[in-house]
């Protein structure tokens, strides 16, 4: 617990035992029968709807060493070459040169590579748009309304897709799984680890906070327009100031709720001293799942993702925010942050874009590829993120040119600062920047070890940890881990190579 | 240091003789490491003059540094650029795009590639016709080393015809690519076709079959053609077959886009039945068939971030396909098949090297292959007597870390300016876009 960040601990204090893998099993095998029926408190209610059925099991591993290699921690340090000691699946010592007390840990040699820490991407749709592509595949929008609060990612992403074994092969340990943007508010994220499962929710990175997604500008427009709408900018905005008056009205009703609960529960005492009768208990207000998440936004325990191109566009987003008292934690493509990257970092709003993408709407018109270098020059929190099941594979080369951009444009970003864009700050973009994201003791053993530079087109992962797990090593290939790909090469057997 | 080096060399092979005349069209690129049609070689020089490469090689005759200055070149003055710690290679030519067809993806009004209504038969139209030379993507794919394109129409059955353009000039007359004695041979390149119209694979293979029977029947008699066949309600325009049979008798490709194992062969079938010449863009499970593409003398077009099984069609789709397929010789080419994205055509190529195909091949899928196979010219050959179509990058072209310092097209410096680098100018100081009031007139 110590590990997590604030925003972590808040998401945690919300539902204490419920986050897969490392809590008891199902909290209401542990709840008395009447209180499952009526929730005692919002908080309560929110943990019913994140407990697991399927357990995660805790990973267990031979702690190792990797020694000789080029280790860049992604919080300043490089040790070239340097150690990186692991047990437990987590981060024991990281430093230069020899390591010390190495006794029980088992020794790999990675002279002539480069460790890193695990790479993370902000924004994928793996799972929700699962390959192969398929029309029964297509669960990612759910666009039957323009907002959709209550709708969770998690439930749409199936864990068999074969793209987080190709994501892990790149050196994706941590992943946010986000619902699509044809809404303006799309529903829940969620952060996970690419490891196979057989239900999404034993993928969900333990103690991760929830995380929603929300889309301003063309899409939602263009997909509702003709659909009762909002069909404008104007329109949109209308509909987020809406969305969250509700939710702001249903958040006072929780609180009184809570307090005249905690009164009564207060009164029922002092009346059992006295031996008086008893009194009606106060009614909790109903149940709503959009309105809930949105609430959860409001207190600050779900972070904001929102889906938006144009400067003027996240500038009305983040008015909107100020409006009803919370924070944009990342703005998602983000093309025209460089045009305010002096607003966005000292409102400490992450950006996570591409290195190159642009112009295939009208939005996204005046992206250009220093986007991310300027960002980091303005001292904000750039990240390179995918949104792609095959950029996913090679995010390492999408914040190498973002990289080269900005150096061609005399913007000087070293090695470790660009690593960052793909490593500390999704972390931080996720709220897991307490426990994963840099090389740093303490934390989890999420690391790539590359078989040249992370920064060259040929550099690519020679093993990959998650959790102190080795989950890739290119020198023994694995079967696959999608069941959808079991036996398809069946008729190729000892017909080619 | 190694310029007075170089130049010292030179002066000692330079023949002693008249005074330089202005060549303002000549430039001396010295000392690189370059990109030339056997391998990578070190310590070249190379000679722009007149718009094609004039000398190339360790050892350059003629060249001189004359006592006022500069470097000459048998008399003639040149512009002289450093190649040392740099790497030099043939323009980079994207071989299925969009660019200058399109300028907003999803803005219908912006788009040129598609020549719409209900008839599917339309090789007659030339999708040059829509190239827009002033687009602003042309600078924002150039400034990446990319200095030809060939332009793909899109939709129906046989979507027109494809072009080729050098990203240069403010007109399509200017942009087109042009052959000996300046004869335009990027107009009419190739015709773009898709297998369509059916649900089955088999149904959409036979109506490509079925048009070009008819092509060459109209070719062998338009006047019974147009008595007969030619009457029927959704008969394709006449034009449109004599287009399709004066491309395919004059041996221009026919391109067609597939993935799975079983079409590819099912074309290369088609190919040879057909007497075509087919381009097959896609080929993600061409490993598997690459001896019968190879026999019916078929190339491809294949994207190197090919994932797995991205769709049904690529269940056996793998890393190293282009590898595979240049070792069973087939003519492999690497393209973005975009217009924005363009700017990736070279970090695709060196996701190919990553897959296992060689540095050499890999470039050469984004220089020459796509030049031979469309009949580029001299395009893409780093090589004496080509046209001087040529980059100077910092390093490695398929490293996703180096960039062009210099782009030259027909021997002429290229701006490496575009739209993008003045918002990013623009916006280096915030607010960006001006602000302030002007102040009164005087």
């Amino acid at each position: 617990m110590s590990r997590l960040s604030a925003a972590v601990l808040g998401a945690c204090l919300l539902a204490p035992s419920a986050f897969a893998g490392e809590g008891p099993a199902h909290p209401s095998a542990e709840a008395p029968a009447e209180t499952r029926s009526a929730a005692t408190s919002r908080a309560e209610a929110e943990s019913r709807g994140l407990a697991p059925v399927e357990v995660a099991p805790r990973l267990q591993h031979d702690p190792f060493i990797l020694v000789g290699g080029r280790v860049m921690t992604a919080n300043g340090a490089v040790h070239d070459p340097g150690y990186v000691k692991v047990k437990d699946g987590e981060l024991r010592a990281v430093g230069s040169g020899e390591p010390a007390g190495t006794e029980g840990y088992t020794i790999i040699d990675v002279a002539g590579s480069v460790v890193t820490p695990g790479l993370i991407d902000t924004h994928s749709h793996l799972g929700v748009y699962p390959s192969p592509w398929a029309k029964a595949h297509s669960d990612g929008n759910e666009a039957t309304a323009p907002t959709t609060p209550g709708v969770w990612a998690e439930h749409s992403a199936w864990p068999q897709d074969p793209g987080f074994q190709r994501a892990v092969e790149g050196g994706i340990t941590s992943l946010q799984l986000l619902p699509g943007s044809a809404n303006l508010i799309g529903g829940r994220g969620v952060v996970v680890r690419p490891v196979p499962t057989r239900g999404s929710r034993a993928m969900r990175f333990p103690g991760a906070p929830e995380t929603v997604k929300m889309a301003c500008g063309e899409n939602p427009k263009r997909v509702y327009g003709d659909k009762g709408g909002p069909s404008t900018r104007m329109g949109n905005l209308r509909t987020f100031r809406s969305a969250f008056l509700a939710a702001d009205a249903r958040r006072t009703e929780w609180r009184t709720f809570e307090e005249s609960q905690a009164k009564a529960a207060a009164g029922s005492k002092k009346k059992k001293k006295k031996g008086s009768g008893s009194e009606d208990p106060p009614k909790p207000p109903d149940r709503d799942l959009d309105l809930e998440t949105l609430i959860g936004v409001l207190e600050g325990e779900i972070l904001v993702q929102v889906h938006c191109y144009r400067a003027d566009d996240m500038i009305s987003v983040m008015q909107v925010a100020d409006e009803f008292g919370f924070s944009v934690r990342s703005f998602h493509h983000a093309l025209e942050a460089y045009k305010i990257r002096d607003l966005l970092a000292a409102n400490d709003i992450a950006a996570s874009t591409w290195s190159d993408w642009w112009g295939f709407k009208l939005e996204a018109y005046d992206g250009i590829p220093e986007n991310a270098a300027m960002l980091e020059d303005a001292g904000g929190r750039p990240i390179i993120h995918s949104d792609s099941a095959e950029g996913i594979q090679r995010l390492n080369q999408e914040a190498s040119k973002a990289r080269r951009d900005g150096l061609r444009s005399g913007i000087d970003i070293d090695e470790d600062a660009a690593l960052r864009w793909i490593t500390a700050n999704p972390a931080w973009a996720l709220g897991i920047d307490g426990e994963t994201g840099t090389l740093e003791v303490g934390k989890r053993a999420d690391i790539v070890v590359w078989s040249g530079s992370p920064f060259s087109v040929y550099g690519q992962p020679s093993l990959v940890f998650i959790d102190g797990a080795l989950r890739h090593d290119s020198e023994r290939p694995q079967e696959p881990w999608a069941d959808f790909e079991v036996g398809q090469d069946l008729p190729l057997e000892g017909v080619v190579r | 240091m190694k310029r007075a080096l170089l130049l010292c060399i030179a002066l000692l092979a330079s023949p002693a003789g008249a005074a330089p005349t202005d060549g303002p069209d000549c430039t001396v690129i010295a000392g690189t490491r370059a990109h030339v049609p056997g391998g990578a070689q070190d310590g070249v020089t190379a000679v722009l003059a007149d718009g094609v490469i004039k000398a190339l090689g360790a050892e350059i005759a003629g060249l001189s540094a004359p006592a006022d200055g500069g470097v000459t070149w048998n008399g003639r003055r040149c512009a002289w650029v450093d190649g040392s710690a740099a790497q030099l290679s043939a323009g980079l030519i994207e071989p299925h795009s969009t660019l200058g067809l399109v300028e907003v993806s999803m803005e219908a009004g912006t788009r040129h590639q598609d020549a719409g209504g209900s008839q599917p038969v339309r090789a007659h139209v030339r999708v040059i016709d829509g190239y827009d030379p002033l687009s602003s993507l042309i600078p924002v794919a150039r400034r990446e080393g990319i200095t030809a394109a060939v332009l793909q129409p899109d939709g129906g059955s046989f979507s027109g015809a494809a072009a080729a353009v050098r990203l240069t000039g403010t007109t399509q007359s200017a942009a087109i690519v042009r052959g000996a004695g300046g004869k335009q041979v990027g107009r009419d390149v190739a015709i773009r076709a898709h297998l369509s119209g059916g649900a089955s694979f088999a149904a959409r293979l036979s109506n490509l079959r079925a048009v070009l029977t008819e092509a060459a029947t109209y070719r062998s008699n338009p006047a019974a053609w147009s008595a007969g066949m030619g009457t029927r309600a959704d008969a394709p325009p006449g034009q449109s077959l004599q287009a399709l049979s004066d491309a395919l008798s004059t041996g221009r490709p026919l391109i067609v886009s597939a993935d799975r194992a079983s079409d590819l062969e099912a074309l290369a079938s088609f190919a040879v039945e057909m007497g075509v010449q087919l381009v097959i863009e896609g080929a993600a499970e061409g490993w598997l068939v690459a001896d019968l593409l190879a026999n019916a003398g078929v190339a491809v077009i294949i994207d190197p971030f090919v994932y797995g099984p991205g769709g049904f069609e690529q269940l056996h789709a793998r890393a190293d396909n282009g590898a595979l397929l240049v070792s069973a010789g087939v003519p492999v080419m690497i393209s973005t098949r975009s217009a924005h994205f363009a700017r990736k055509l070279r970090q695709m190529a060196g996701n190919a090297v990553r897959g296992g195909m060689s540095h050499h091949d890999a470039l050469a899928a984004i220089t020459s292959v796509p030049s031979q196979v469309f009949g580029l010219s001299d395009l893409g050959r780093l090589r004496v007597g080509s046209t001087a179509d040529v980059v100077l990058w910092t390093g490695d072209p398929l490293e996703v870390d180096s960039w062009p310092t210099h782009v030259w097209i027909g021997g002429v410096s290229q701006s490496l300016d575009s739209r993008q680098t003045r918002l990013r100018d623009r916006y280096r100081t915030l607010p960006g876009s001006p602000t302030a009031p002007l102040s009164l007139p005087e």
